[in-house]
């Protein structure tokens, strides 16, 4: 399957800084992610993404109605509105992997490293799937008296999530090794090298915002 | 004994030719000499004793199988007390039928059908890390050998990709096994990052749930479970159970004391960090509710509270206490603390008092009438390389002193109060690990069986008038040491 793309690496380091920018957006509303489980805990979005069953993904939503009305509301919001954004950072997650794994599979001089590489790329329209599938079944889940799914489920749900992390994982990995390799031996285009250095721009500001965003702790007050 | 697949039952225990044998040595003894071990008997002819189970996390089921000997001998319980299994297994005794019935067999019973693995509900990862720690002898070696092969796989993916590409000017027909060798290193070090992020999130968990590696969710509802099946859902009720009346208790022989205050309690220890107190538990809830509120606490918590093994389980936790409230502050102030917190967090009460037999320590007794008994479980080996102390790691040093600090609270009491030890039976149980939740049948079995054994050497070796002798010295030798006008020596001093 072919795709023509204008401009690839310019659509890339867009993709990439809107994948960044929403990550921020994201961290923001993580750090109002609050659950009662006895006591008021932290929890990250990969700790209901990669709950280890389904009764611990039952306990932290509930938990998270059992939090004082105020904080219980401010945490729902964030939840489902890291969900939501989510849904906007796909394309641009998935997209940029795709385009990577494209221009690598573009210079590869073995046809089937070529197509190795373009299989990796085309995944990503796999990996995106399961994504908006799991959000679709968090989002669901969300309420006072979440459902417990059957082992199962949980079980085929958790192997789609695997699935969606290793393509993606995998896709980044070789992608990225084989631009080292381009880059110490000497082939790459020298047209390519400014878009590089917007990748690392955008990356060093990314770190930087990281660093300054507030660091919120509700811990203290409500213990 | 268990075939392939069947579940353990009571019989497996009981009927196993070991237990049978104990039984036999008991008849056989007790022939030609009548058994007596306490004053206080009912109209069934049971004596009664108090008991006091020391925690040990798994190695609790060998004390059903002591248990199980004394009720079979005819001893029944008045007042009990445990720590951690012991806990366990006291709150078991307590809400099965009633006082005058024996438990261990309802006890073993409910025991056949859990499955210890399910107490350790943490995470897969920390399960599994866990099991091979506890059951693999040489686990840590293994890991060492995983961490030194990563290492120098790592090593060989760097040193290739420098020599391949450095090759490749002169043999450009080698560039296909560079990019191999880059496109593996990359995906090795893909690999280890997982490794590293999962073993970060792992951390950051233990630390979000309070350093417990287990929820202990799993035990909590079993144990809630247990005694609501056995009519207690309250702290009344348990109260109510444990002290319910004993119909037709009588003396064996005249004492001034005649039946006052022989009634029935029961205690579970606890320790609390917040404020660093040792809790006994349900005598002490007034420290965390009103008493008109009192049944808002949940006796389920007692017992989980009570084995909460630092690191190994979840704190448990009491939320909400009223301590704005005179008749709270109070409370707290009788052990010196002048700002009750509000929310109190409980870990095993091992760390404090693991065999807390200092409870029944009655000094206005003059003479008793009945004894206390007291189930000690040791698990040390016979050839003790840890007394070793030039040998020792550094996790083997701060053990030493951890174990040093939480063994010497009720050591003390002993040994100044040596005449406690004729009512306490030791369990010598060299061969198993208190943190083994991975016990076969077998093992499960020969502990209860070593549990058993201890009972029928305790029994045949204890004389209740030589412990109530020795009691009556006791006392006198306190009278002695007493100065009037001072206070009670530091012996009495040191009971609660």
């Amino acid at each position: 399957m072919s795709l023509t793309i204008h401009n690839e690496l310019f659509v890339f380091c867009l993709l990439f800084g809107l994948m960044l920018l929403l990550s921020i957006v994201m961290t923001i509303l993580g750090s109002e992610f609050y659950t009662k489980d006895v006591v008021i805990r932290k929890f990250s979005i990969f700790d209901i993404e990669l709950a280890a069953n389904p009764l611990e993904l039952a306990n932290i939503i509930k938990g998270v109605y059992m939090l004082p009305p105020s904080q219980s509301g401010k945490t729902l919001k964030a939840i489902r509105g890291q969900l939501f954004f989510d849904f906007l950072a796909m394309p641009c997650a998935y997209g940029s992997v795709f385009l990577l794994c494209k221009k690598v599979a573009e210079r590869m001089d073995t046809p089937l490293a070529q197509q190795a590489f373009m299989i990796l790329a085309w995944l990503q329209l796999v990996a995106w799937l399961f994504d908006i599938v799991e959000n679709i079944y968090l989002l669901v889940k969300i309420n006072p008296d979440p459902i417990m799914p059957s082992r199962p489920i949980y079980t085929l749900y958790l192997m789609m999530e695997v699935v969606k992390w290793g393509i993606v994982l995998v896709g980044v990995a070789c992608s990225v090794s084989a631009i080292c390799y381009f880059w110490l031996s000497g082939h790459y285009s020298p047209g390519s090298v400014p878009y590089i250095i917007i990748v690392i721009v955008e990356v060093i500001l990314f770190l930087a915002v990281l660093i300054f965003i507030p660091k919120k702790n509700i811990l203290d007050e409500n213990q | 004994m268990a075939v392939g697949n069947t579940p353990l039952s009571v019989d497996d225990f009981i009927n196993n030719s070991s237990v049978k044998e104990c039984m036999a040595r008991l008849s056989a003894e007790f022939k030609s000499r009548p058994f007596i071990v306490s004053d206080v008997l009912d109209d069934k002819g049971c004596q009664y004793a108090n008991l006091v189970q020391k925690g040990g996390g798994v190695l609790g089921i060998a004390l059903v199988g002591y248990t199980y000997i004394l009720e079979e001998m005819g001893i029944r319980f008045i007042r009990l007390a445990g720590t951690s299994a012991g806990a366990i297994n006291t709150a078991l005794m307590t809400v099965i039928g009633r006082k005058e019935e024996a438990k261990s067999i309802r006890v073993l019973d409910e025991i056949c059908k859990l499955n210890f693995f399910n107490l350790v509900d943490g995470h897969p990862a920390a399960r599994w890390l866990i099991k091979n720690f506890i059951t693999e002898q040489d686990f840590t070696a293994k890991v060492k050998k995983w961490i030194t092969g990563i290492l120098l796989t790592l090593a060989l993916l760097f040193a290739a990709d420098f020599v391949f590409l450095g090759l490749q000017h002169a043999l450009p027909g080698i560039s296909v096994v560079t990019k191999a060798f880059f496109i593996f290193t990359g995906f090795f070090l893909l690999l280890l990052s997982i490794l590293i992020a999962y073993i970060a999130t792992l951390l950051k968990r233990l630390k979000n749930s309070g350093y417990g590696i287990n929820p202990g969710d799993y035990f909590y509802d079993w144990i809630k479970q247990q005694l609501l099946a056995n009519g207690v859902k309250t702290v009344s009720d348990l109260n109510a159970k444990a002290e319910a009346p004993i119909p037709g208790l009588h003396l064996r022989v005249p004492n001034d004391e005649g039946l006052i205050g022989l009634k029935g309690d029961v205690t579970f220890i606890a320790s609390e960090l917040v404020t660093q107190n040792k809790i006994q538990f349900p005598a002490m809830c007034n420290l965390f509710r009103r008493e008109e509120d009192i049944d808002t606490l949940q006796p389920a918590g007692f017992i989980r509270a009570s084995m909460s093994i630092p690191v190994f389980f979840e704190s448990y936790f009491i939320n909400d206490i009223p301590c704005k409230e005179n008749a709270i502050k109070d409370e707290w102030q009788k052990l010196g603390e002048k700002d009750p917190p509000t929310t109190a967090r409980f870990v095993d009460g091992g760390i404090l008092s693991n065999f807390p037999i200092n409870l029944f320590y009655n000094p206005r007794v003059i003479t008793p009438r009945l004894p206390s008994l007291g189930i000690d479980l040791d698990d040390t080996k016979p050839d003790n390389a840890s007394k070793h102390s030039e040998s020792w790691s550094i996790g083997g040093y701060f053990y030493r002193m951890f174990n040093t600090i939480r063994f010497y609270y009720d050591k003390d009491f002993l040994i100044k109060n040596a005449f406690f030890k004729k009512g306490i039976g030791t369990i010598h149980l060299p061969d198993f690990n208190w943190l083994n939740f991975f016990l076969t049948d077998a093992d499960k079995i020969k502990m209860f069986v070593l549990g058993a054994q201890a009972a029928t050497d305790f029994l045949i070796k204890f004389n209740w008038n030589d412990y109530k002798n020795d009691r009556n010295e006791m006392r006198k030798q306190l009278l002695k040491e007493q100065t009037p006008g001072m206070p009670m020596p530091s012996k009495i001093l040191t009971t609660t």
